[in-house]
């Protein structure tokens, strides 16, 4: 069972009425389906619980990744962005980028790839320094990168949502609400780009003949190599 | 919200980008196509590397 977070969204962002928790979830209901020997054209929202979603919720990304984990294993490291995020000058942006990278750490983590993991841990440091909240994720950034180097990935998972769990209490405790709001939607919005990319190329294959240049992941057995399915 | 954040261009870009989603999303009743993932895809994408470059995301 996932466990959203809720925002207090009141004069903030309006998000959708069915709420991005129901996005999220509707783009993994069609997991389930790509094991099935004749996968449908769409992807049924009504078998998921997210139709009983009714609070606008925000799934932290472990939350999200921890569902991730049935999807068995796609190409995470071609998901990885590459290089070094540049500090912003303005707060705002730095909040979100914050959130961008804690969530771009769950990828590396399910890449298994440990200098990625130990560079965006110090990543973190230095945009929590950037909005002052430093202190709060200094041991959560060392654990993530002694955990990487032994490469206990569920210890680094934990790490990172802690990180982002810290970072937020210290931002609230500031009174900086909003910005707290932007670091999970940061978040949020990385994860969500890697999740519809997955699911997406996930879907394409199962649409697709096996002959075609998109049958990598239906070789990975995530979806059936069965007969042609016509595209939509 | 606070004018501060109002003013914000990218806090801007992201309102729109939730405004483009909600549809999609309604819209699908209970079942969503691959294609609808695929512009959720892009357009998170797309916010994603304006907040990673703070340049225009192309």
């Amino acid at each position: 069972m996932l466990h959203g977070k809720a925002l207090p969204c009141e004069g903030n962002f309006q998000f959708p009425a069915k709420g991005f928790f129901t996005v999220l979830l509707a783009l993994l209901a069609g997991l389930a389906p790509l094991h099935a020997d004749n996968p449908p054209k769409k992807i049924a929202l009504s078998d998921f619980p997210a139709a009983a979603v009714q609070e606008v919720v925000v799934p932290v990304p472990s939350e999200i990744f921890a569902v991730l984990d049935k999807l068995g294993n796609p190409n995470w490291k071609a998901q990885l962005r590459e290089g070094k995020v540049r500090t912003p000058e303005d707060r705002v942006r730095t909040a979100l980028l914050l959130g961008n990278v804690i969530a771009e750490g769950f990828v590396a983590v399910e890449a298994e790839d440990a200098e990625r993991v130990k560079e965006l841990g110090r990543q973190v440091l230095t945009l929590a320094e950037a909005i002052n909240v430093r202190k709060s994720v200094i041991a959560r950034s060392k654990s993530i990168t002694d955990k990487a180097e032994q490469r206990d990935w569920r210890g680094v998972r934990v790490e990172f949502d802690g990180a982002l769990q810290d970072v937020r209490g210290a931002m609230d405790e500031l009174n900086d609400h909003d910005l707290s709001q932007l670091v999970s939607l940061g978040g949020w919005l990385r994860g969500t780009e890697v999740l519809t990319n997955i699911v997406g190329r996930m879907a394409l294959s199962c649409f697709t003949s096996p002959s075609s240049s998109t049958t990598s992941i239906a070789a990975s057995g995530r979806c059936p190599a069965a007969s042609a399915v016509t595209p939509l | 919200m606070p004018s501060r954040l109002r003013r914000n261009t990218l806090v801007t870009e992201i309102r729109d980008l939730l405004r483009k989603i909600g549809p999609i999303v309604s819209d699908s009743g209970d079942h969503i196509t691959p294609d609808k993932v695929a512009t959720i895809h892009e357009l998170t994408k797309a916010v994603n590397r304006r907040i990673v470059s703070g340049g225009d995301g192309t």
